[in-house]
């Protein structure tokens, strides 16, 4: 395993806004015009152009839409290799992407079930709270 | 159809690879005197000049005009990544099309770092969590290619397998060897279900275009087309790297580019004779087919697999090898497509010659999602 869950949110997140860890949800921007979703919240509605989106926390389960298990570790990445990397697919009509953990990476495949959770990266001084799909074990 | 014909008069390309301490500037210098003598036009006849690059800092091309002299004509550099090529040419070909200049030079050079590409295109956080990763996006795509369609590992393979078997031709490709389907299987996973020897390497090099304004003889190759797009919102997988994306029906960045070109063009995917596309890793080789046309959607694995795109079938795809043997240096990939293209349209091409070759097109994807998409045809 490449990542670790955490029980409490005492580490920094690797950027403000991106989800509230309590209780622990990403954190999109819904527009205040035009209605529409996104995330990360933004500055400006992409589809309005309209400047003011009020934060709302988005779905804790989604779908796998698609994935890869990234097994070299790109530049600037903290974490582990190999680790799983995917869309998943919020029922409010929003597709999102999220590293993807599971007690077997190999056994991920698309339209698996998966849940929020918040995960460490990194040791030491450069420990960050971050976030992630947790895919539920495919029951037998 | 472009209001004023644009003639390829000429091209040039310094091989793809790695040349030690040889800078991106003189590789873009021979590119360009090759592509000069090619076109018979002279540097002090060349009223401007377009440089597309991603790595070579300021003033690339200013610094190309400092090695061939300065004429003091226009000089514009040109980032949009792997699809910088594209974006050269759209300025050389509107800046010929207003009638603004009658000689224009596109050149595109390289000299990158190897690995996974490094960009600053993202955003901090996405770098230390991981989703910084450009091949994740071609996993991503092929992926839910494979689902939707059940496209196999052998039929990626197979994209490998041939654009190897076609770099052997090709002197100016980075790997030049055969790879069986097999040795491509036995590679090392990457970014699954992509192998090491499913993805392009990062490279140097460069290629260049003399474009040309005025009536075509016969024999020359003219741009009749392109495309030039870059990604809807809707769009969740491309080399735009989006966070999110709304659930909504939407078309590729790429069908939306050809079909602008094909429109600007006057012709259809079914009179092509060779193309030269993006096969950054083999499942974009396959996705690719299918959205510029070549054949229906979720058939692109059936078709590598039937063996049409190989020389010597129905529609060869990746005669110089493509992106797999040649590698990639971002700035100049598109103007190697020119340069491959604009040969086999001229029936210089050699061993891996596609007989007869009349109509041509070149498919150029670049992160920030951009597509380029060009049209040529021998006169």
């Amino acid at each position: 395993m490449s990542v670790e869950p955490v029980a409490t949110a005492a580490l920094a997140p690797v950027r403000e806004g991106l989800f509230s860890t309590d209780p622990p949800a990403l954190t999109g921007g819904r527009c205040e015009r035009c209605g529409s979703l996104g995330f990360p919240r933004r500055e400006v509605c992409p589809r309005c152009q309209h400047a003011v989106l009020a934060p709302v926390a988005l779905s804790t389960t989604g779908v796998v839409h698609t994935f890869t298990i990234v097994r070299i570790a790109p530049p600037g990445y903290r974490g582990e290799v190999p680790y799983a990397y995917g869309i998943v697919e919020l029922p409010e009509a929003l597709r999102i992407t999220a590293t993807l953990t599971a007690d077997d990476l190999e056994a991920i495949a698309i339209g698996d079930t998966c849940d929020f959770e918040l995960i460490e990266l990194g040791s030491g001084e450069d420990r960050v709270l971050s976030y992630a799909y947790n895919v539920r074990r495919v029951q037998p | 159809m472009t209001a004023t014909p644009v003639t390829v008069a000429g091209v040039g390309m310094h091989p793809f690879g790695r040349f030690g301490d040889k800078t991106a500037v003189a590789m873009g210098v021979e590119a360009l005197l090759e592509a000069l003598a090619d076109a018979a036009v002279a540097w002090k006849d060349v009223d401007a000049l377009f440089c597309a690059h991603m790595y070579a800092g300021t003033g690339a091309g200013h610094k190309i005009a400092t090695v061939l002299g300065q004429t003091g004509i226009p000089i514009v550099n040109v980032e949009n990544a792997c699809s910088s090529g594209g974006a050269a040419i759209l300025a050389a070909r509107q800046a010929i099309a207003s009638g603004d200049y009658g000689t224009v030079a596109a050149v595109g050079i390289e000299k990158m770092p190897r690995g996974f590409m490094d960009m600053d295109y993202f955003e901090g956080w996405r770098r230390v969590v991981g989703h910084a990763v450009n091949p994740a996006q071609f996993a991503f795509g092929i992926r839910r290619h494979m689902h939707e369609h059940g496209t196999t590992e052998r039929q990626l393979a197979l994209v490998a397998e041939k654009n190897h078997a076609h770099s052997v031709h090709n002197p100016k490709a980075m790997y030049r060897n055969e790879i069986s389907a097999d040795e491509v299987l036995a590679s090392r996973p990457v970014v699954d279900p992509l192998r090491l020897l499913m993805l392009c390497a990062p490279n140097e090099g460069a290629a260049a275009a003399i474009l040309t304004a005025g009536a075509v003889r016969p024999g020359q190759v003219q741009l009749i087309g392109q495309g030039l797009r870059t990604v809807r919102r809707a769009q969740a997988i491309g080399e735009h790297m989006p966070t999110d994306s709304p659930v909504e029906p939407d078309e590729s960045v790429t069908a939306r580019a050809a079909q602008e070109a094909y429109m600007r063009a006057g012709v259809g995917p079914e009179d092509l004779d060779v193309v030269e596309l993006q096969d950054t890793d083999s499942g974009t080789e396959i996705i690719a087919t299918e959205e510029l046309g070549l054949c229906a959607r979720g058939q692109g694995g059936p078709l590598v697999e039937s063996g049409a795109t190989r020389l010597g079938g129905r529609l060869p795809v990746n005669p110089s090898g493509g992106l797999l043997s040649k590698g990639e240096p971002v700035g100049a990939s598109g103007l190697g497509h020119v340069y491959e293209i604009a040969n086999q349209l001229r029936g210089r091409c050699g061993p891996r010659q596609v007989d007869g070759a009349r109509t041509g097109l070149t498919h150029a994807l670049g992160a920030g999602g951009n597509c380029s998409v060009l049209v040529l045809q021998r006169a």
